[in-house]
Formats: structure tokens, C-alpha cells, sequence
């Protein structure tokens, strides 16, 4: 098994996952399961879950089945794309749920010039409450415009 | 001996324990923030371990061990990961309390990391197909500037207090790596890591320390700041 695929497996994972997530986002969270993503944009009940956590359990399937695929049925490719999908979802849960939500009490005082652009794409996407109109689906890459002072 | 690795993390752990609760020093006040920090430095150091262990880039000598294994790891793997960054950390914070002025100056502190930061990325890049090396120093880079550009003042000591842990390192990991004794506790495939061994410890061993007791300390560090913040807003509050 070579490193450079292994890497590059895992790399691209990662990498398309962005654009996973900013394709479920606009089609699938904004489309028909609107009613699981709606209490993100509007929230109207006091829990700390929101139904819209139930797409980080559906990407965990995800994982979860490349994970089985490798141990139980010797793909290889399981470990990496498994890996990369579960990096993808702590990179998510921490830039969104925690930096732009606090969800938890971190990373309050994150001001780099990373933080700043993507706070105010995100400001951008939840200044629309709702389902049909909408800019700025992705996460972790947004339009580069929102770096520029 | 099959109780070998099993001595060397009670023998690592003993002392520092025992002095954990020296009358000036109290470091076991600490602990509530050290365990939250050794718990998480494990997810991330045990899951790896798990990984390595099972593609045979290291492994366990069943000499060495009691038997008993948790996943893949002998049971001495899993207790080595509390004992020894307890013991290092402690380490730390006491020659700090000793020696309050221990402190690399700003400048000085610069020079290291960046000398270190190019060392690692060069290896990195040339060894970048040994998983050892290339999982360790891409952990290391990143651990490194994130310390330095969030937490440089830790860095100003950790670079100091390392060296003095380097010796225990040393003997522990030396004994490991089957200095002092007729086969290895630890053995490691030549071919994922660089090559290089001081004594019999693999090089890479360094910096896998290096990072990992880091870990603990910035953690650490975080949960009291976090702690401390918020017993001062519940004051003001009263």
C-alpha cells in the first residue's frame, strides 16, 4: 500500500466532502428534508439538539460503513475515506457548532483573518430564514470576496 | 520477565505521585485539569497507536507484558499513555515552581522553532512515505505553530523543562527499545520510520514525546484558564 495514495485518498476525502456538504446543504437541507434543517435557521424549542443534528449521524453512517469495509472486508480504501469523512465532521462541528454557533463556550476570541471571513460568509447564509432563498451553502471554503477587508 | 513494561510505568509514575502532594508544590490540584487533558491526548494517541499496531509498524514483545489486551494494545500500552504524561507533567510544572525564572527569552524562543519547524518539515518531506515519520512530524508541525502563534509563553518553558525530561525518556524509552535487556519490550519496523536510532530508541520517539506531553500541557493549560474565567465571572456575580 502505497503512502502518497493512502494520502491522497484521504486528502480528497476531506476535500470532497466541502462540496458534499455544500450540496446536501443547498439541495437536500434546503429541499426536501427542509423540516430537519429548519429549527437551524429558526429555532423553536429550548434543547440544546436540534433536529438538524440528525445529518452529522447520517454522514457517521457513512463513516462508519467505510470503517466496516476496511476491517471486516479488507477495502483498504475503507481506512482513508473513512478517516477522511470523520476529520471532515470535527473540522465541521468545531468551525460551525462551536467557533460560529457556541454551541460550547470555545474559541469565543478567534479573530484571525480564517475566522473573520468565515463568520461573515456564514452571517451572510443565516440572514435568510427561509427555505427557498439563500447564498453562501459552504462551510469551511467560502466565496474568497468574504477575506477581502 | 513478563511483568517488565508494567514496572517501568509504575516506577515512572511513583515518585511523581508521591510528590504530587509536597505541601509547597500541590500539584494534585491540577489533576481536574490534567486528567480532562491526558483523557483527550488519548483519543487521539490510542487510536493511532490501534492503527499501528495493527498494520505491524510497531508492536509488543509478549515477554514483556502480562497478557492482557484492550482492542490490540496490551494493557501496559493503555496505562503508559496516563503514567508517563502524568510523570512528564509534573515534571514540568514543579521544575517551574522550582525555578520560576526558567524561560527562553522571545528571541531565542523564535530561533528554536523556527530552526525545529524547518528540520521537521524537510524530514517530513523527504521521509514522507515512512507512516511513523510522516503521521508524527505532520502532527508535530502542526502542533508547533499552532503553540507558537496562540501559545508562545508554554513554548518559552516547554522548550526547557523537554530537555530535562529527556533523560528519563531515555531510560524509559530505552529499556523499552531493549537497551539494558535481551530483546525489545517495543519493536519497530525500520522500513515506516527513518532509520535512525539513539541508543535503540528510534528518533522519531522524540518528537512522539515531544507532542504528546505538549498536548497534555496545553490542555491543561486551557481547562484552568477556562475554569479560572469562569469562577471570576460567578464573583462578580455575587
Amino acid at each position: 500500500m502505497s503512502v502518497f495514495i493512502w494520502m491522497l485518498v484521504f486528502l480528497g476525502t476531506f476535500l470532497l466532502m466541502e462540496f458534499m456538504a455544500w450540496f446536501t446543504h443547498k439541495f437536500v437541507m434546503h429541499g426536501f428534508l427542509w423540516k430537519l434543517h429548519q429549527d437551524h435557521h429558526h429555532k423553536d424549542h429550548k434543547s440544546w439538539w436540534e433536529r438538524n443534528d440528525f445529518f452529522f449521524i447520517f454522514y457517521a453512517i457513512v463513516s462508519i460503513g467505510f470503517f466496516i469495509s476496511w476491517d471486516s472486508y479488507g477495502f483498504w480504501f475503507g481506512l482513508p475515506i473513512g478517516l477522511g469523512i470523520f476529520t471532515y465532521g470535527i473540522a465541521y462541528f468545531m468551525v460551525h457548532d462551536i467557533f460560529i454557533h457556541q454551541r460550547f463556550k470555545l474559541f469565543r476570541n478567534a479573530n484571525n483573518w480564517y475566522a473573520r471571513g468565515i463568520r461573515r460568509a456564514h452571517k451572510m447564509h443565516h440572514k435568510h430564514l427561509g427555505k427557498g432563498q439563500g447564498e453562501c451553502f459552504g462551510m469551511l471554503i467560502p466565496p474568497l470576496k468574504y477575506f477581502k477587508k | 520477565m513478563d511483568t517488565l513494561y508494567l514496572w517501568l510505568n509504575l516506577g515512572s509514575l511513583s515518585i511523581p505521585f508521591l510528590f504530587s502532594f509536597h505541601p509547597k508544590l500541590k500539584f494534585y490540584k491540577k489533576w481536574k485539569y490534567l486528567f480532562p487533558g491526558i483523557a483527550i491526548m488519548m483519543l487521539f494517541f490510542i487510536s493511532w497507536d490501534i492503527l499501528f499496531t495493527r498494520y505491524e509498524i510497531w508492536g509488543f514483545n509478549p515477554k514483556y507484558f502480562l497478557g492482557i489486551t484492550i482492542v490490540n494494545l496490551p494493557l501496559e500500552e493503555w496505562l503508559f499513555f496516563i503514567c508517563i504524561p502524568f510523570a512528564c507533567v509534573f515534571t514540568h510544572y514543579s521544575l517551574l515552581y522550582f525555578f520560576p525564572k526558567l524561560s527562553l527569552s522571545k528571541k531565542a524562543t523564535s530561533i528554536v522553532y523556527v530552526i525545529l519547524l524547518t528540520v521537521l518539515i524537510i524530514l517530513t518531506v523527504v521521509f514522507y512515505d515512512r507512516w511513523y515519520t510522516l503521521i508524527n512530524f505532520s502532527y508535530a508541525i502542526l502542533l508547533l505553530g499552532l503553540t507558537y502563534n496562540f501559545q508562545r509563553t508554554v513554548l518559552q518553558k516547554y522548550f526547557l523543562t523537554f530537555l530535562v525530561m529527556l533523560i528519563p525518556f531515555l531510560i524509559v524509552n530505552g529499556t523499552l527499545t531493549g537497551s539494558f535487556i535481551e530483546e525489545q519490550v517495543v519493536w519497530y519496523d525500520n522500513t515506516e520510520n527513518m532509520g535512525i536510532r539513539i541508543f535503540t530508541i528510534p528518533i522519531e520517539d522524540s518528537i512522539y514525546a515531544f507532542t504528546m506531553i505538549l498536548t497534555c500541557i496545553l490542555l491543561l493549560e486551557f481547562f484552568e484558564r477556562k475554569d479560572l474565567t469562569e469562577s471570576d465571572t460567578k464573583k462578580e456575580l455575587k
